[in-house]
């Protein structure tokens, strides 16, 4: 014996709230929940009773709407049929399963079926039946199993099963998944990170044994702590890699409040990770060996706590005109990524034209530019002043340029347009020269080695 | 100064630059260059305008082009490298060999692409000079200097210069240095050039956007494929020689390499074609000749009037040397007569008299007192343009593959038609290059859209603002700004309609060709004004869905056999009686649905009130009902002074002659070309210039100018104030949307024709015109209740006798043929259909009851069958000897005698053989069943599915062995027939029949949908369409219908129009712009809709003034048809 529940109304929580209060044998498809009643006469009566009391159940937590439906019957195919076709309370006697199926319309088999997900691919048989003229399940039902075979496959088959009330595999329990969440409330609250270390690692410990238990590992974690001021100040730390080591996300978890500290005392500390199946590795003999994803990721955050998120990463340069423009992408443990490709990653050369030869030379780039006061003749530069110490000032003896480039224009406050000129002191230092156009204000960029 | 720009590329490199060549000529003037040239990327597609543009400019043009060149010639995969030339044409020979290496670089490529082996070059390089430039260094292939080397072996070492271009790239000035030491090695002189991509710096924004558009990157993943900085604008010459100070040589070089080019677009050798005339017959002297016995004939008696003309045009003909062209279309015209293909110009050659001799057009110019300016005009010095409508379709593709046949692959090409960026596309492309999200980019185009077509005075912010978008924010200016920039920009070269272009010779030698995207066609990189600009003819091959429904209807009416022996007389379009009183009876009460030009909304709500009773009604009918006579607010007072309601009366006295016939009011063209003439002393060529002047948008400016000129001349003959100011009006206005007299008449023996066709035959026309859907304003479910309404009776489809078109059963109603079946690929369905297949013995039906031919008698006991050789006893036809092979049978009443039709045998006998024969897909054979096609098997609609789920699923020879054991009641089953059991499925009841019906075929020859609820319309108080007219004006109705067409005109102010249709007829709803916006969603979604308002009635013209629209409940939308929507 089997009973179907189907509440629109109701949170699907709620549903197997009053499953489980019955039955842990119970199996979830989608809105629909479906209970083994096998045996439960002895707790709540005939058939009819049981059928009552869910209602009821399902009633107390019912918020208007659309009133819960529940089905009782000899097979969870005909139960689930009844109770997504017919309303209110059904309760067909064993045998008669077919029967009461008769007059349900035929689009209640196809609504089934799809939240069975029994379905592979691409199928048209409601469509099919529906130019057939078939309305009901009984009016399928009634057609010749070959006949049907013969037209519509073994699938065809399998549908006028479900259509006739026959169930096409057993139940299959429902299993809580517990969510791997901790919490501690404080008697007395905390200031700053150190106490708060403690707690922590009370916290994910049982919650990395947990993680392991279940062959899980945490890909996010959420940390929210209650302060005294009953703000809530949470964070969420996406990690590199699955982990559980409960030190090394007690770590992360402490480098990132260090960068983003509550302000105000903590009250309670809550931890909720996102998990995510575990992984099995194979190392392999030919390929170096690389740091643990727990120990790059540490020193990652550690990096990023003193240098500012943005400041750690692996450089790119950028497919730009804009000369030094690179970004920083996240850092991973990849030794191709050092390799140098193409020469993306090569020093920049500095061909110098000087009238005859020409000198290959690597620039040597300013950290930030240095502000100069340049000199210009017939619009090309020929003296350097510059208060820097180390640097050169003084007549230029020669220059090539200007190499103009400019982009970005779309861009509100990232559209560049400059001059770079590569010039010769009377000293023999070589500088790149840069002056922003429109502007007017001279730079030295950068110095040739 | 001494530096002359030789390399410019301008929009016409198709998103490799982004000027026009006019922008460049102008910037180029302004910037004091005495010549300039233009080097497009693979073509000259700019070249005319840009030829056009400097010679206006008093510049020197140039010509050249970049040549992709392509460094080995068979490249294996990824091997392919790519390197362009610039070539400069320095003589005619030149342009002739750039065009043949052009032509055949595009010819064997698809269409975009195209490259050059430089073993290609090799004899094509006299009068072209090349000016290799950074490439040279990069051609691996060839060794350092080996491409020059080889450069210099083809063109010779006069005939090239190393290119130095400067636009401070330190990359670049390293080649540079390379380049000037290849140079000095190869003793090849240096030539600076600026390498030009956009006139001005401020275009360099555009220029980016075009390479994104180009490279399908939004700008900031674009990258390194952008430019490096703006520097490839048009410099100065003082700028350049500064820029180049250091190569004085290179700057020189280029005014003495400008000297060397001596080519001009002025004569490019083109030629057209000789017409072969007979022995001792000269072109005009053969075209006199057929033009005299043509005017003979056409005109009987051949009166002094039109003699006079044809002479008169004959001399101007001679005079203008054009005979061959005329003799050239004549040849065109006499094919499609022995081809039995349709043909009837039209167009300003309507005002022909020599052109009606030759019957290339159909209307006589002289009786319809036609201006001959219009066509050609001495002063004007223009080639005449001839448009000849054909058959859309396979026919009009017959003549065009005609012309290429005559004329060879290079002696005939169509002409291009230059796509350019417009409102949408710009929007949407400029849109996605900014990286605008999607909803963003539709939200912008719409506004561009409505921009493009506003007052002027309308900012742009101001309408962005409408919309919820900031015109001030940064993106959104650089959109508005880019947007404006990108507008007329040529966007690639499409195919022209149907201008044909042909050459005595190699075309390909005077313009270069390319293959269009339609297999078998190959289009000149010019388009039609500019082939016209540089003095190529064309005449256009026009199709036209209405002259294929009149020769299908024409073969209809001749082809068919009443199965009684009587066979009509043969129709033919010149047979047609004119001024049919029946073709006005139907026109004056608006039956016109189908009717060639006259059966729009607007048409037949100006019909009633027009009430056409002769020819030129008709003319004035097709004409009127345009934006130009409506903007310019002609109709109405037309047609009050036709019904008598107002005085006929003329802004001047010397109008009057002008303006008579139309009662005063201006309506056609030529009489605007004729009141410039007479009232402001115009020209027959100013004229026309007045009119070309306002066709183009890009002549505003000459516009105006010749608006002066026209208010001027008025001013002159004593025309000022309101007077001038309301022909002025009327002369803008529809100088641009009007019709020309000459075409609307062409148009209108058109449209006499249909509707003569649709009052006396029609079941061969509506046949026709459903099987040249789509075309004209109508669903053909509509045109299918518009023929029952007349009369015409439909037999469903079936596919045992439809054929692929709809064709006329021997009882006259009208067989619906395969074509309609949704989702039955043409080639599935000419097999079913297909006479080799169709040889099954099997035998459906009988021929249907026996009935006399002639008295009608169906009685069976005066009925006698009638056999064996012997004297027929004929009441009327041929008498003779009966045939022992037919049947015959005898009617004992009034003595006739006549042979059976033998029974009807199918092509199938089951729905097995149907798919095994024709090989149709499941889906094919679903909708065939649903919509009762398979009934004649022996099924009914339900039935027939039943049979052929399974009958597409091959069951496997082991189950078909089992099955009949298997089946209830063991019944035996022949072989034929063994899986034609009964079906377990219900029938289809009336309204799901009704409903497969629309959506398997988009109509129903049954019962119209609102024929279910008639009855209980009927008790709300709903009148149908066919009562309404005999309603009381300015009663409150209520009718109720499916919509067939929903119109909301830009010149209507908002007020919505829709038509509903119901069994009994059409009815015309207004729906004011208030109702329109409250129940939008109810009047643009619903496919029935129940009207209540007020009833007009205009002239006999009904309508139904709505005040509430609802939804018609209850009937399946599924029921109904796509309304043909005009917003």
């Amino acid at each position: 014996m089997f009973a179907a529940l189907v509440a629109p109304s109701i949170p699907a929580a709620a549903i197997i709230d009053v499953a489980r209060a019955f039955t842990p044998r119970f199996e979830q498809v989608g809105p629909l929940v479906l209970l083994d009643a096998g045996g439960l006469s002895r707790l709540f009566g005939s058939p009819q009773e049981l059928g009552t009391h869910l209602s009821e159940a399902l009633a107390k937590h019912g918020t208007g709407g659309t009133a819960p439906r529940v089905a009782i019957a000899a097979t969870q195919t005909a139960a689930a049929l009844l109770a997504l076709g017919r309303p209110g309370l059904t309760v067909i006697a064993p045998g008669q399963e077919a029967k009461a199926l008769v007059p349900l319309s035929i689009s209640v088999l196809d609504r089934y079926e799809k939240l069975k997900k029994l379905r592979a691919g691409d199928n048209r048989h409601l469509e099919i039946l529906t130019k057939w003229g078939i309305r009901t399940l009984g009016a399928f039902a009634a057609v010749a199993g070959p006949e049907v075979f013969e037209r519509l496959g073994d699938h065809g088959l399998q549908w006028q099963a479900l259509a006739r009330g026959v169930d096409a595999r057993p139940l299959v329990p429902w299993v809580d998944e517990v969510p791997f969440e901790a919490a501690l409330e404080l008697e007395w609250p905390i200031e700053g990170l150190e106490p708060l270390s403690f707690l922590l690692a009370r916290l994910f410990e049982p919650l990395s044994e947990r993680l392991e238990q279940a062959d899980r590992g945490a890909t996010v974690i959420h940390t929210s702590l209650r302060l005294t001021t009953k703000r809530v100040h949470a964070r969420t730390l996406p990690l590199p890699s699955p982990m559980r080591d409960p030190k090394t996300l007690r770590t992360l978890v402490l480098l990132d409040l260090e960068t983003h500290p509550p302000d105000a005392p903590i009250d309670t500390v809550r931890v909720f990770i996102e998990p995510t199946p575990g992984r099995v590795t194979q190392w392999t003999l030919l390929e170096r060996a690389q740091p643990a994803p727990e120990q790059v990721s540490t020193l990652i955050a550690r990096l990023g706590a003193l240098m500012g998120d943005k400041h750690v990463g692996s450089p790119r340069l950028q497919d730009t005109w804009k000369p030094g423009a690179f970004a920083m992408d996240e850092f991973r443990v990849v030794s191709e990524e050092f390799r140098v490709k193409d020469g993306a990653l090569a020093p920049e050369v500095l061909t110098v034209h000087s009238g005859l030869a020409t000198v290959n030379s690597a620039l040597r780039r300013f950290r930030f530019p240095i502000p100069t006061r340049v000199q210009v003749q017939e619009g090309r530069p020929i003296r350097v002043a510059t208060d820097r110490h180390g640097c050169s000032s003084g007549a230029i003896v020669q220059s090539a340029g200007p190499w103009r480039t400019s982009g970005e224009w779309w861009q509100e406050g990232r559209a560049w347009d400059r001059d770079e000129w590569d010039v010769a002191m009377a000293d023999g230092t070589i500088y790149r020269l840069v002056v922003e156009r429109g502007v007017g204000q001279w730079f030295l960029e950068g110095v040739v080695d | 100064m001494a530096y002359i720009e030789l390399h410019t590329s301008s929009a016409f490199s198709f998103l490799r630059a982004a000027s026009s060549p006019e922008t460049l000529v102008e910037r180029a003037a302004m910037l004091g260059y005495p010549a300039v040239a233009l080097l497009d990327r693979d073509g000259v597609s700019g070249a005319p305008r840009f030829h056009k543009a400097a010679l206006a400019a008093g510049l020197r043009p140039l010509i050249g082009a970049e040549l992709t060149l392509v460094t080995r010639q068979d490249p294996g995969p990824g091997t392919r490298t790519t390197w362009s030339l610039p070539v400069l044409v320095s003589s005619q020979e030149g342009w002739r060999n750039l065009c043949r290496l052009l032509s055949r670089m595009k010819l064997r490529a698809p269409k975009g692409e195209g490259a050059l082996g430089i073993d290609e070059l090799d004899g094509y390089t006299t009068g072209l000079i090349a000016m290799p430039g950074r490439t040279l260094l990069r051609a691996d292939r060839h060794g350092v200097g080996g491409l020059l080397d080889r450069i210099v072996g083809t063109f010779g070492r006069a005939n090239t210069y190393v290119e130095l271009q400067r636009h401070l790239h330190r990359d670049q000035e390293d080649d540079n240095d390379g380049l000037v030491c290849l140079a000095e090695a190869f003793r090849v002189p240096l030539v600076a050039t600026g390498g030009v991509s956009f006139a001005t710096q401020d275009e360099r924004p555009l220029f980016d956007v075009l390479t994104a558009i180009r490279e399908h990157v939004p700008l900031h993943r674009a990258g390194r494929r952008l430019a490096a900085n703006a520097e490839r604008y048009l410099k100065p010459p003082a700028q350049m020689a500064r820029l180049f100070a250091d190569r004085p040589e290179a700057i020189h070089a280029t005014r003495d390499l400008a000297d060397r080019l001596q080519f001009t677009m002025a004569d490019l050798g083109y030629r057209f074609p000789r017409y072969p005339v007979p022995d001792g017959e000269t072109e005009i002297s053969f075209l006199r000749k057929i033009t005299e016995v043509g005017a003979r004939d056409r005109y009987r008696p051949y009166y002094d009037k039109a003699r006079a003309q044809v002479a008169r045009e004959l001399a101007l003909i001679e005079k203008l040397q054009l005979a061959g062209y005329f003799l050239i279309v004549w040849d065109i015209v006499n094919f499609c007569r022995q081809q039995d293909i349709l043909v009837q110009g039209r167009g300003s050659a309507a005002n022909s008299a020599v052109c009606y001799s030759l019957g290339i057009t159909a209307v006589d110019p002289v009786a319809m007192e036609l201006l001959f300016e219009r066509f050609l005009s001495e002063e004007r010095g223009e080639w005449p343009d001839i448009d000849l409508d054909l058959p859309s379709g396979d026919r009009r593709e017959r003549v065009i593959q005609h012309v290429y046949q005559k004329y060879g692959q290079h002696g005939a090409a169509m002409t291009a038609n230059v796509i350019t960026y417009r409102g949408k596309s710009a929007a949407r492309e400029v849109g996605k290059a900014l990286d605008l999200d999607e909803a963003q980019v539709d939200r912008l185009a719409k506004v561009m859209h409505q921009f493009e077509f506003s007052d002027p005075a309308d900012t742009l912010s101001k309408k962005l603002a409408e919309v919820g978008m900031a015109g001030d924010e940064p993106r959104v200016r650089h959109f508005a700004e880019l947007w404006r920039q990108l507008q007329d920009l040529p966007r690639h070269l499409g195919q022209h309609s149907g201008g044909m272009v042909v050459c005595q010779g190699d075309l390909s030698s005077v313009v270069p060709l390319e293959n269009a995207s339609m297999p078998g066609r190959v289009v000149v990189q010019w388009d039609k004004e500019d082939c016209a600009d540089m003095g190529i003819i064309k005449v256009d091959l026009l199709g036209l869905g209405m002259m294929a429904v009149l020769q299908d209807t024409i073969h209809l009416i001749n082809s068919r056999d009443q199965g009684s022996g009587i066979r009509d007389q043969e129709i033919s379009l010149a047979s047609i009686p004119a001024d049919d009183p029946e073709v006005y009876k139907m026109l004056c009460a608006a039956d016109t649905i189908g009717v060639f030009q006259v059966e729009s909304r607007a048409q037949m709500a100006t019909l009633p009130r027009l009430k056409p009773q002769k020819f030129y009604d008709l003319v004035v009918e097709v004409a009127i009902i345009r934006p130009g006579p409506i903007v310019g607010q002609m109709v109405h007072p037309y047609l009050n002074r036709r019904a008598g309601r107002e005085a006929v009366v003329y802004d001047h006295p010397l109008l009057e002659p002008i303006l008579k016939r139309t009662l005063g009011v201006p309506l056609f063209q030529e009489q605007l070309l004729r009141m410039a003439m007479v009232v402001a002393n115009f020209t027959g060529g100013q004229a026309e210039d007045l009119r070309r002047a306002m066709g183009f948008k890009r002549s505003e400016q000459r516009m105006r100018q010749l608006e002066g000129l026209l208010r001027d001349g008025m001013a002159k003959n004593g025309i000022t104030g309101e007077a001038a100011d309301r022909m002025v009006l009327a002369i803008t206005s529809f100088a641009l949307y009007g019709f020309p007299e000459s075409h609307a008449a062409s148009f209108a023996l058109l449209a006499y024709a249909s509707a003569y066709f649709k009052a006396h035959y029609p079941a061969a026309f509506y046949t026709a015109l459903l099987n040249n859907q789509p075309m004209g304003f109508y669903h053909p479910a509509t045109l299918v209740k518009d023929a029952q309404r007349h009369g015409v009776r439909f037999n469903p489809i079936d596919v045992q006798v439809s054929d692929w078109d709809c064709t006329v059963d021997p009882d006259g109603s009208i067989r619906l043929g395969l074509r309609y079946v949704r989702g039955l690929r043409a080639e599935a369905g000419q097999r079913i259909a297909q006479p080799s297949l169709a040889q099954s013995s099997a035998s459906f039906g009988a021929a249907g009851p026996d009935r006399c031919p002639k008295c009608g008698c169906d009685d069976p006991s005066m009925l006698e069958n009638v056999t064996g050789p012997g004297p027929a006893h004929r009441s009327r036809g041929e008498g003779g000897a009966r045939d022992p092979g037919s049947a015959h049978k005898f009617c004992n009443v009034c003595s006739h005698e006549w042979t059976v039709a033998p029974p009807r045998m199918g092509r199938y006998r089951s729905v097995d053989e149907l798919v095994r024969r024709t090989g149709v897909r499941r889906d094919e054979m679903v909708v065939l069943a649903e919509i009762g096609a398979l009934n004649s098997l022996g099924h009914n609609r339900r039935s027939a599915l039943w049979q052929v789920e399974r009958a597409v699923r091959p069951a496997g020879e082991l189950f078909e062995e089992g099955y009949p054991e298997e089946m209830p009641g063991g019944r035996d089953f022949s072989p034929g027939d063994r899986h034609a059991v009964e079906s377990p499925l219900p029938d289809m009841t009336v309204s799901e029949r009704l409903v497969a019906d629309y959506s398997g075929t988009g109509l129903t020859v049954g019962p119209h949908p609102l024929t279910f609820r008639r009855h209980e319309l009927s008790m709300r108080g709903v009148l149908p369409a066919i009562e309404l007219p005999r309603a009381r004006a300015g009663r409150r109705v209520r009718t109720a219908g499916m919509v067939i067409t929903r119109q909301r005109p830009g010149t209507a102010k908002g007020f919505v129009f829709l038509t509903l249709e119901d069994e009994t007829g059409i009815a015309n709803i207004i729906v004011r712009p208030d109702l329109y916006a409250s129940d939008r969603l109810i009047i643009v979604e619903s496919s029935f809709l129940m009207v209540e308002g007020v009833l007009q009635n205009q002239d006999g013209v009904i309508s139904i003034k709505a005040e509430r629209v609802s939804q018609l409940a209850a009937l399946p939308d599924s029921a109904a048809i796509d309304s043909h929507d005009f917003h």
